[in-house]
């Protein structure tokens, strides 16, 4: 084993903190090129930065990121120490295969859980960010089919976020249930929202059982909107 | 006859394991002696090596004696929580026998003795105590035993009888003060006051009332004209003034600010104000908490149109368990000098505050690494009081891993906690002080903290019981070297659904702190391997002292095909692989290897 997998494989046994395995799904299609790409790459930056600089957040949160549009569908991201992961750099390019993209991260998802049991880690149901600024390219059915059993099944919280007019609410209203409809993304306040989710990644530890996640709803409207 | 008379504020009352762990102790106590011992404002010596006897008996295979001494432990407990009794002698005294007879000889120049116990023979070596060459100069000792109804009777010297003792049912001039009460001892109301001799001098506080309903809980909303914030004044109960500084923390409920006195303010939001929380304000801040761990509310603060806004509490030091202790790096980086002794001192330290509010009937309800600040290991914080349940106020929130399993899917804010209950809470953080931040349901295949705390499975090994699914990681050697008390306490805890004391585990804190001191157990926080037994107690408990085929170190084995020590066989590329491929881990890589470790 390198050494760096090393780390990987000690810091997964030797933290105790419950985790919360988060997935980025981002859309990386030719029509993100510009201001959309860079802001979307810096909200991310600014995700990992804020999560390590909370002491909580940084041992429980583990985020993956898969994007589609350049290369098609890449995981670009993996599981693992936050404070470990390089800057991110996004370039736009390509289609919106959305479907097979989301059925990755779902497929990423359910291996990091499988470390987890396996190792004896404790973790939450993770969440799924699913952005995007298009309408997707691919056959999304079985995407959709698989995120909502798990979201009945209360196995994965998921928020689908659409950016700008062009995104296609109605393809992401597909994977949530009406009672928590899809949001988009008032220009592009990126930041706002990476910020939102990196408090709420410090919120799920400490909630009563019972309760859902416990949304800052008040905060959602510094950066989104029905 | 003794110029003295028996019961008087000099005397001193001992008790044996042998009558404790009688049936009928109980009722002997709480209806014969207790009402005695308080008529004279005196308590009833446990000694320590008593106390040891009985742990050493709980875990006894015999499972007769294994259960009369775990109710007999749960007698001293009552006694020592009703403040009825105290516990007398060092660490490690003799066996209760010798303990006795030396105790009698040296104190019988300067009190009255008492003795109870069923055994004949200590019985007589006690009595005879009082014919020695010293005689005029002795107070007196008697000795009684338990009767089979739990009344007391008298042992007498008596040379006709072959054991050179008699005994008979004590009479009206032996002074018993009899109740004829069968109501359980633990609901008296009100503890009695420590001797001030014993305990630092403190101010008491009446203990809270102990509710059996949730107080009519009125969740109308309260409307509040002005909600202060940054640089706005509130006034106190007293009508003081104090001046609302930088914010210092932010909750659900509402922020806290610093002020320009030693207290710092809570104000609530807008919406989140209920008459509910006002009413128990009111109540919690109607007493004066003497315990500068517990930084509970001392007065409600008032806006400029005298209108409640939140409340003002001391200020709390330090940062939060969860951020100082609860993760390897965090720990090491904020206490670096820190060994195993300072996670139990600071274990003893969180048991005593908790205690404290316990005596008060308060419960914390919401126990976890969040509401506790760390200092250093003798001093820490609770914060987040005013969810505490008092009286009929339910504490509304909680969490896994601390929330006791029975708790789940009840409404926690109108539902009244047990004590047992909470007692779960405090389990579960002792163990995770022992084994920084990890819960003790964690196991392989395990999901999130809700679930493993219903699955209720602890995978720590127990005897020769085979591991449950251990999680990898330090956490298997940091359970191996606790000493066999703690395991076993954990056992009963995670295991057998009991629930433990508070005092139990104080006490087991001080017996570790000594074992730690006297290098009996590793003081390393993190250890990294097994512990190892030396020849001596491995061919005690049964096993082989042999070489280890890979690395050469001698080792015990208790079972013919282990050629190789526990350390080599965990990294052996065969336990490796079986760890790796099935879910389950390889069992024999982690089951206890040696069947006595303690």
């Amino acid at each position: 084993m390198s050494n760096e997998l090393v780390v990987y494989a000690q810091e997964l046994i030797e933290n105790p903190t419950p985790r919360v395995p988060i997935v980025l799904c981002l859309d990386t299609s030719g029509s993100m090129y510009g201001d959309p790409i860079r802001e979307l790459a810096n909200g991310v930056n600014l995700f990992y930065r804020s999560v390590c600089d909370d002491e909580i957040a940084r041992y429980s949160a583990e985020i993956a990121i898969v994007t589609f549009g350049n290369q098609n569908v890449q995981q670009v991201a993996d599981f693992g120490p936050v404070e470990e992961q390089p800057e991110l750099n996004l370039v736009a390019a390509g289609d919106t295969p959305m479907g097979q993209a989301v059925c990755e991260a779902l497929d990423s998802l359910e291996s990091r859980k499988k470390e987890y049991q396996d190792a004896g880690v404790d973790y939450y149901q993770p969440w799924l960010v699913l952005m995007t600024d298009g309408v997707p390219t691919d056959n999304v059915n079985e995407a959709v089919s698989r995120v909502v059993d798990l979201v009945d099944a209360k196995k994965l919280s998921v928020f689908p976020i659409g950016i700008g007019d062009g995104a296609d609410m109605n393809t992401l209203s597909l994977f949530t249930r009406p009672s928590r409809p899809p949001l988009r993304l008032i220009g592009l306040e990126f930041r706002k929202f990476f910020e939102w989710l990196s408090a709420s990644v410090q919120r799920v530890s400490a909630s009563t059982p019972g309760q859902r996640v416990p949304l800052d709803l008040e905060g959602i409207k510094g950066w989104g909107e029905v | 006859m003794n110029m003295y008379p028996l019961w008087s504020q000099n005397t001193r009352v001992f008790i044996d394991t042998c009558s404790l762990m009688e049936d009928i102790s109980e009722t002997f106590i709480w209806q014969h002696l207790v009402p005695t011992l308080r008529q004279y404002g005196i308590h009833l010596i446990v000694a320590k090596a008593v106390v040891d006897e009985l742990n050493r008996n709980a875990v006894s295979t015999n499972a007769a004696k294994a259960r009369r001494s775990e109710k007999a432990k749960d007698v001293v407990t009552g006694l020592i929580d009703a403040n009825e009794a105290n516990i007398f002698g060092e660490e490690r005294d003799s066996f209760p026998d010798n303990l006795f007879l030396g105790i009698f000889t040296q104190l019988r120049l300067k009190y009255r003795l008492i003795l109870i116990t069923q055994d004949r023979k200590l019985a007589k070596d006690i009595l005879s105590l009082n014919h020695s060459s010293a005689v005029n100069r002795i107070h007196g000792i008697d000795v009684f035993r338990i009767g089979n109804l739990g009344d007391p009777m008298r042992w007498k010297l008596d040379p006709n009888s072959p054991d050179g003792v008699t005994y008979h049912l004590a009479s009206s001039t032996d002074g018993f003060a009899s109740v004829n009460s069968t109501s359980p001892p633990r609901s008296r109301s009100k503890p009695r006051t420590r001797p001030k001799s014993r305990t630092r001098p403190k101010p008491r506080t009446n203990p809270f009332n102990l509710s059996q309903r949730t107080t009519q809980l009125d969740e109308t909303q309260v409307s509040v004209k002005l909600i202060p914030s940054q640089g706005d004044t509130v006034k106190d109960k007293e009508g003081n003034s104090l001046h609302l500084g930088t914010e210092i923390g932010r909750g659900g409920e509402g922020l806290v600010y610093a002020t320009d006195s030693k207290l710092v303010c809570k104000i609530y939001q807008r919406d989140r104000l209920k008459r509910l929380t006002l009413d128990k304000l009111e109540l919690m801040t109607s007493r004066t908490i003497h315990n500068p761990s517990i930084c509970w509310p001392v007065s409600l603060a008032y806006n400029s149109r005298a209108e409640s806004v939140g409340y003002l509490m001391p200020k709390a030091q330090g940062k939060e368990l969860q951020r100082t202790v609860f993760v390897k790096p965090l720990l090491q980086k904020t206490f670096p000098h820190w060994t195993r002794s300072h996670l139990v001192e600071l274990t003893a330290t969180i048991l005593d505050a908790v205690a404290y509010l316990h005596s008060l009937n308060v419960l914390i309800g919401d126990i976890n690494a969040r509401n506790i600040l760390v200092q250093d290991e003798s001093s820490v914080f609770f914060v987040d009081c005013d969810s505490y349940q008092v009286e009929g106020f339910p504490c509304p929130v909680g969490m896994p891993p601390y929330l006791a399993p029975e708790l789940y899917g009840k409404k926690l804010s109108s539902t009244l906690r047990t004590k047992e209950a909470e007692l779960f809470s405090i389990a579960t953080l002792v163990f995770m002080l022992l084994h920084p931040g990890k819960p003790p349901y964690s196991h392989q295949g395990g999901e999130d903290p809700l679930s493993n705390v219903q699955k209720q499975r602890f995978p720590y090994p127990r005897g020769d019981q085979k591991n449950q699914g251990i999680p990898e990681g330090p956490w298997r050697f940091m359970f191996s070297h606790l000493p066999r008390y703690m395991k076993d306490a954990f056992h009963q805890v995670f295991s057998d659904a009991m629930r433990l004391p508070i005092t139990e585990w104080q006490e087991l804190m001080r017996r570790y702190k000594s074992d730690l001191k006297k290098g009996h157990v590793s003081d390393d926080p993190f250890p990294t391997e097994f512990k190892q037994l030396n020849q001596q107690q491995v061919e005690e408990a049964g096993g082989h002292w042999r070489s280890c085929v890979a690395c050469g170190k001698d080792f015990g084995a208790f079972k013919d095909k282990h050629t190789m020590c526990r350390n080599c066989f965990q990294q052996h590329p065969y336990s490796a692989k079986k760890r790796h491929t099935s879910k389950k881990v390889d069992t024999n890589s982690s089951e206890e290897w040696h069947p006595s470790s303690s």
